[in-house]
């Protein structure tokens, strides 16, 4: 699809120069939700990883139950604060 | 023919009722980006689950678009409901359906243009996404610019029941564009301010926003957002709010009305069974359950024939119970907030984006109003011609239960307070009802002389 090649171009484009335009929105974004995405989402993204990452340390360990949700569902179930 | 009132917002496309077909015009600078969309196995997937809307080519339809514009068509909703008329529990379900969408498709690399509330509509109990236009191409390093949007139309509204035990009916339906962040953040008390969650979406975002720091926003846009971090963002809130319940449902006055009522088992079997031979008869496409309570009607109105049936009641408890009863036993019925006596106004932009109830009530076929007329007629003092005036206008048939003055319920209604319903009565009712429509029965169900009322008006 030629939809996924402009998405992989920009992709490349933004890993080469670190940097991306701001996309603008039809909708005001707000200034506060913007300025602070980076560093929540760096921290939500990381208690995540070490979610899935304990899971799969838990999941090896002798005696350790078999769950029917997989990692991602089981780390998603808990409230990271 | 003009597009919908309600459809002005996003440039990208309109949407037009031809004669009861719902077509989509996408602009021609849109196109790309909704058809590199709409081919996205992830967004095909959710599509087939019923998820998000269908949609479908509609080059045949006559709609005055602009140049250029790509037509498609969506099936039909039985009926259009708003998040300011949507239970705790409705609400946070079309929260949950929105990030749920989110998570799956940016996973697929597709993100979404807003996140706004009206853009989940409920068939039944079951969220479906109605916006074909909000899908994009992700581009990796984007944010995500319908954070804010998604707070002040899902997380604050679920915050201010969850926390405050504040519901957030009155609120949203005055402020259609939600509850403002800055706002939330003033009206949570010190003891429930520590928490992260609380922290990254409602305190931090509220003081950045007051301190206007344009030039920080546009620098931090400057640098790419990780997929991860969005994503982070994302299922960091789908948990939190995967956990807030409502507080203070569970004590409104009646929520356990259906266990524990004025009627004896032989007269409430009575009662049921005019529900039954009516939806029966009637065999209603939609049937509109006036003080629908927890829905015990509704379900009964469901087995015998009515194909669906969306409920009203002003007690967020016995909504709450109606939305499980709709939930756990499949039901197509829908509960939702409406205070008769002051119901859903036409407002938004020119007066009319909104719909009023009275103007979403044509897709009514039928409509039952139990235990019900004297909290409008003596609750509220709204003299009793209006009242059936209002309710016959609504659907062309229906039952109403009419309740009498030396009913127990009625006169604890008149304990204290003045009598000055001198015209209430039963033969008054009908004779009423008469002007607009034939009375086809009156059958007493209770020793106090309850009566249900079928009427039609066809």
């Amino acid at each position: 699809m030629p939809c996924i090649s402009v998405t992989k171009i920009a992709a490349v484009a933004a890993v080469l120069s670190a940097m991306v335009a701001p996309a603008y929105a039809y909708i005001d974004p707000g200034m506060g939700s913007l300025a602070l995405q980076a560093l929540i989402g760096a921290v939500a993204g990381g208690v995540f990883a070490a979610r899935m990452w304990w899971a799969r340390i838990v999941s090896f360990l002798p005696g350790a139950r078999k769950k029917p949700s997989t990692d991602a569902d089981a780390a998603s179930d808990k409230t990271p604060s | 023919m003009a597009a919908d009132p309600a459809s002005f917002r996003d440039p990208a496309g309109r949407v037009y009722d031809v004669g009861g077909r719902i077509v989509r015009a996408v602009a021609r600078s849109a196109t790309a980006d909704f058809e590199c969309a709409w081919n996205n196995p992830a967004l095909k997937e959710l599509v087939s689950a019923g998820y998000v809307i269908d949609t479908v080519d509609a080059s045949d339809a006559a709609v005055d678009a602009p140049e250029g514009a790509r037509l498609v068509e969506h099936p039909r909703l039985p009926f259009i409901s708003y998040p300011y008329e949507w239970s705790f529990s409705l609400l946070k379900r079309a929260a949950l359906h929105h990030l749920d969408l989110q998570i799956s498709l940016l996973e697929g690399g597709v993100a979404l243009s807003d996140a706004t509330a009206y853009n989940v509509q409920f068939v039944g109990v079951r969220p479906v996404f109605i916006d074909a236009l909000s899908f994009k191409p992700y581009v990796e390093g984007e944010y995500w610019n319908g954070h804010r949007q998604f707070c002040e139309q899902f997380l604050n509204p679920l915050l201010m029941q969850a926390l405050l035990g504040a519901p957030h009916n009155e609120w949203f339906r005055g402020s259609l564009e939600g509850v403002p962040t800055p706002m939330l953040a003033r009206l949570i008390p010190p003891a429930k301010r520590f928490s992260f969650n609380l922290w990254a979406h409602v305190l931090a975002p509220a003081k950045a926003q007051s301190s206007g720091v344009v030039e920080k926003a546009k620098r931090a846009i400057a640098r790419p957002l990780p997929k991860s971090s969005y994503l982070g963002l994302l299922r960091q809130l789908r948990a939190w709010i995967a956990t807030l319940a409502p507080l203070g449902v569970d004590k409104t006055v009646w929520r356990d009305y259906a266990d524990n009522n004025s009627y004896a088992s032989d007269e409430a079997k009575a009662k049921e069974r005019i529900i039954a031979d009516f939806t029966r008869r009637v065999s209603p496409k939609q049937l509109w359950d006036l003080g629908c309570n927890t829905g015990h009607y509704a379900e009964t109105a469901l087995a015998n024939g009515a194909r669906s049936v969306i409920g009203f009641d002003a007690d967020l408890g016995a909504l709450e119970r109606a939305f499980a009863r709709a939930d756990e036993r499949k039901l197509d019925f829908l509960p939702l907030y409406q205070d008769a006596a002051n119901p859903s106004p036409s407002q938004g932009w020119g007066g009319v984006e909104r719909k009023s109830l009275a103007d979403r009530s044509n897709s009514a076929e039928a409509a039952i109003a139990l235990a019900f007329v004297h909290h409008i007629a003596i609750g509220r003092n709204v003299p009793l011609d209006r009242f059936v005036d209002w309710l016959v206008a609504l659907a062309p048939t229906g039952v109403v239960e009419f309740v009498p003055k030396n009913d127990a319920m009625v006169q604890r209604l008149l304990a204290l307070r003045q009598d000055i319903f001198a015209d209430y009565a039963l033969e008054t009712f009908k004779a009423l009802i008469g002007r607009h429509a034939r009375v086809i029965s009156s059958e007493t169900v209770t020793a106090s002389g309850r009566a249900l009322v079928i009427y039609d008006r066809r």
